[in-house]
């Protein structure tokens, strides 16, 4: 799926991308402003979608003097709906979280980075997952391993992306006689922790 | 998601064989040549995943008539679990090898050099 452009999951017109902006905030938009904020199509093009999507009743629109007030109807039977499609790449964290906390192993950290935590990730994108061993736990424990081979081919069926986890042995992560590797540093500064924190990353990193 | 795949020929399965022999034994030689094994750990693993890579081809062409093509990792591992799982997931840790490569500057340890021999090991073993 297409992180940027979540909507595009089951449409890939323009009123997709206006309803994924009116979902972000609970607040009446200009056309010109869910333009800007859409970057993509023309005001007028989008000005067409939002009517079109007035007709259905998921958009509310008000008059303001000249000018024409959206906002997402959160009312609408097809409001749930909208904000989960808004909302994917949370939900893909939600269902990270759940997973790795039922594991029998549980790693030190877990964290999403790459193109899907910055939110620029294309259907083509590989869906890049940081997963760090415990020190104690063999890397090829046949559970462990078990683990991470079910985690792998579960997010691409949740998403449609490759997933592809990179593991280090929490013993790897000492960088006392080398600087840690800039995928580390990527992922302590752009990741999004589903399992520890970033700061338990950046503590086992940490030159001594 | 439809996996991209490869109709195989009798001739595909006896070159992929072949290369996945051949990158074996140039692992082994690499090893054997080196003063320090940990000099050329990088190369070694390099290798080994070439040689898995070939042979999960050549035990999904013998098993489904079909092997995955392209830079999906997930549809190669999948398809080879339709196989064996147990083969998928040598396949798996080979591959995860080549993703930390691809990201990464520090040189494999020599338990990822294990690793990666024993993974390469058995599919060419199960290829043969």
């Amino acid at each position: 799926m297409n992180f940027a452009r979540p909507f595009t999951v089951l449409t890939p017109t323009l009123d997709g991308d206006v309803l994924e902006v009116l979902a972000r905030a609970d607040q009446e938009y200009t056309g010109r402003k869910v333009t800007s904020l859409v970057a993509r199509g023309s005001e007028r093009g989008v000005r067409d979608a939002l009517d079109r999507l007035a007709t259905q009743g998921i958009v509310i629109s008000t008059r303001a003097g000249q000018a024409k007030l959206y906002r997402l109807n959160r009312d609408h039977l097809a409001a749930p709906a909208v904000q989960t499609l808004a909302n994917l790449r949370a939900s893909l964290l939600e269902r990270l979280r759940a997973t790795v906390d039922s594991w029998d192993r549980q790693p030190v950290a877990g964290v999403l980075f790459g193109s899907v935590a910055r939110r620029e990730a294309s259907e083509d994108s590989d869906l890049d997952l940081l997963i760090i061993r415990p020190a104690d736990c063999q890397a090829d424990n046949p559970k462990w391993e078990r683990q991470l081979m079910d985690l792998q081919a579960a997010v691409t069926a949740w998403t449609g992306n490759d997933a592809r986890v990179l593991e280090y042995g929490a013993d790897e992560l000492d960088s006392s006689d080398h600087a840690p590797d800039p995928v580390i540093v990527e992922a302590i500064r752009d990741g999004v922790a589903f399992h520890g924190s970033p700061d338990d990353l950046r503590r086992m990193t940490r030159r001594r | 998601m439809t996996p991209k795949t490869v109709n195989c020929t009798e001739e595909l399965i006896k070159g992929r064989l072949k290369k996945a022999t051949q990158f074996l034994e140039a692992a082994a030689t690499v090893h054997d040549l080196a003063d320090d094994e940990a000099d050329v750990a990088d190369a070694y693993v390099t290798l080994c995943v070439h040689a898995g890579i070939a042979a999960a081809d050549v035990l999904c062409c013998r098993a489904l008539g079909e092997h995955a093509q392209g830079d999906n990792h997930n549809e190669a591992i999948a398809l080879l679990a339709k196989v064996e799982r147990k083969l998928a997931n040598d396949l798996r840790v080979l591959l995860g090898m080549k993703t930390r490569a691809g990201y990464g500057h520090s040189s494999v340890n020599a338990q990822q050099r294990k690793r990666a021999e024993r993974a390469a090991q058995h599919l060419v073993e199960a290829a043969r």
